[in-house]
């Protein structure tokens, strides 16, 4: 038995990327991200201790974001071998008797929870936190265009750690920026202050106006560039 | 890149039932377009204006793009009387056509992709098996298989501990050979015939030769078409996609002898197609 080698698409990154809201990701989730390029599981212990894995299962490969949450364990879907937060194969169901060696184990990425924000970091060493800017959480999109063509519609004011600040329908808002591959957008609308359900709903319409002038300027399929080698063609996994 | 071993073999493209007289099905084998045509008496297989070779066999058409090695293999219980013959037709999957056979060969997934019908959670443990690559026939042999199903075939009520054998006689093509719930002593045969359609995309078309009188022919089509569109939900979430040939790029257990086994023997027969020589 052998350690899986390094994914074939990890690239090394210096800085934090938003790749979910806190709110609604709750104990137990287990979704698909991408940080960098990089096919990513995110999830959540049932004590919410939070957990960002290359996104294949050393067994065979298998993606580990349609894994399923046992306490504090990550199962992968294909043969059920379970993953402890060290991300250290604890159990092989095909072998209820053995105790994996210490090599088979998943590869772990840098995960963070902070202002209404999940971050994902490829690093090498746990970069800083990100700066201090709280917010909360309104609602997550996938665009089909890229970073590029958002910027150019919307009126960034202030833009630090993948996060824009800007104004929308009134309202001082943050937008967490994430790149998907084949020329997507992951973005994630945080509000300054605190606002009533009728103001997150007017914002969340605002929002998908938003995509829809991007996706008119860029069309997915003239967009869609080799970012990614093998990208998913699913789309399954919209930005939670 | 096609290498002539992909190229020399027969490959599974069509359903006989699918040749009306006049048809002309067009389909893809290992990225080029063919045709089968069928004039009203003869089927033909054609690449442009080149003929290509054919047969009629096992309820399928198979063709080759090269110069076949050897006649495609034998399946001797799947000609016997009192069998039924079930082709399930074609099911498109994402996934390279070795990755789809050797899924086929895993047992230890059943209770947690196909959960309740093949495999149950509190019986997950694959107890040792035997494995052979038989050198004088070319083929991958694993005997002694048992695994407790739930459910093993339509035809099976409750849970029992199902035996399986299963035999690779072609890089894409699989046999299995279970319990036969309603004949003490005989097997039934489920087949994979798997037609490359490139390195990463195939089309699956399972056969099977049951002794079952009762069961309606839907619902048997129907049991298999479930289970594969759960195999399907995995097949195509792998990585890489192309199946690993470097040991040290996956991480097998003694349950996986049968994919190990297979492996190798792909390796030693260099059979490449589909597959990833080099780690990445
Ligand atoms: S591929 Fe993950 S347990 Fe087998
Ligand atoms: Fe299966």
């Amino acid at each position: 038995m052998t350690q899986q080698s390094p994914s074939p698409t990890a690239k090394p990154s210096s800085s934090w990327i938003p790749v979910a809201l806190s709110a609604g990701f709750r104990p137990g989730s287990n979704i698909r991200v991408f940080a960098d390029g990089n096919d990513i599981a995110l999830w959540s212990s049932f004590s919410g201790k939070l957990s960002a894995w290359v996104n294949r299962c050393p067994h065979r490969g298998m993606r580990l974001s349609h894994g399923f949450v046992r306490g504090e364990m990550l199962a992968c879907i294909y043969h059920g071998w379970h993953f402890a937060q060290d991300a250290n194969c604890k159990y092989i169901p095909a072998h209820p008797e053995l105790v994996p060696g210490e090599m088979i184990c998943a590869q772990a990425h840098h995960a963070h929870e902070q202002d209404g924000l999940l971050w994902v970091s490829c690093a090498e060493e746990e970069p800083d936190a990100p700066a201090r800017l709280p917010g909360f959480g309104v609602r997550s999109l996938l665009i089909d265009a890229p970073r590029p063509v958002l910027a150019g519609v919307l009126e960034v004011t202030h833009e630090a750690q993948g996060r824009w600040e800007l104004t929308l329908a009134d309202q001082p808002v943050i937008l967490g920026v994430q790149d998907w591959p084949e020329g997507r957008t992951g973005v994630h609308l945080l509000t300054k202050e605190a606002v009533s359900a009728e103001t997150k709903k007017m914002l969340s319409r605002e929002l998908e106006a938003m995509r829809r002038t991007c996706e008119a300027i860029a069309p997915v399929s003239a967009s869609a560039s080799a970012s990614v080698p093998s990208g998913p063609s699913s789309r399954s996994g919209d930005a939670a | 890149m096609i290498n002539e071993i992909a190229l020399n073999d027969w490959y599974p493209v069509a359903m006989a039932s699918e040749l009306k007289p006049g048809c002309r099905l067009n389909r893809v084998l290992m990225e080029r377009e063919i045709q089968i045509s069928n004039d009203g008496d003869k089927t033909h297989a054609f690449e442009g204006s080149r003929v290509l070779p054919l047969q009629i066999r096992y309820d399928h058409v198979w063709t080759s793009l090269g110069a076949p090695a050897r006649p495609l293999f034998e399946i001797p219980e799947g000609e016997q009387d009192g069998r039924r013959l079930v082709a399930c037709g074609r099911v498109h999957v994402r996934c390279s056509p070795l990755r789809a056979v050797e899924n086929f060969l895993d047992i230890a997934h059943f209770p947690y992709v196909h959960t309740g019908i093949l495999g149950a959670e509190d019986h997950p443990e694959v107890e040792r098996y035997d494995v052979e690559i038989d050198d004088e026939k070319d083929e991958v042999w694993a005997r002694q298989v048992k695994f407790f199903q739930p459910q093993a075939a339509k035809s099976a009520e409750g849970g029992i501990m199902a035996d399986y054998m299963y035999r690779v006689p072609a890089p894409t093509t699989s046999i299995l050979y279970k319990t036969c719930p309603a004949r003490v002593g005989e097997w039934d045969i489920i087949t994979l015939f798997v037609q490359p359609v490139s390195e990463t995309t195939c089309d699956v078309w399972p056969w099977m030769a049951l002794y079952d009188d009762e069961t309606p022919f839907n619902d048997l089509v129907q049991f298999q078409q479930t289970i594969f569109m759960q195999d399907r939900s995995i097949l195509e979430n792998q990585i890489p996609a192309l199946l690993p040939l470097d040991p040290k790029m996956e991480t097998p257990t003694r349950a996986d002898l049968t994919s190990i086994a297979y492996r190798r023997w792909l390796k030693r027969r260099r059979m490449f197609y589909g597959a990833q020589t080099i780690a990445a």
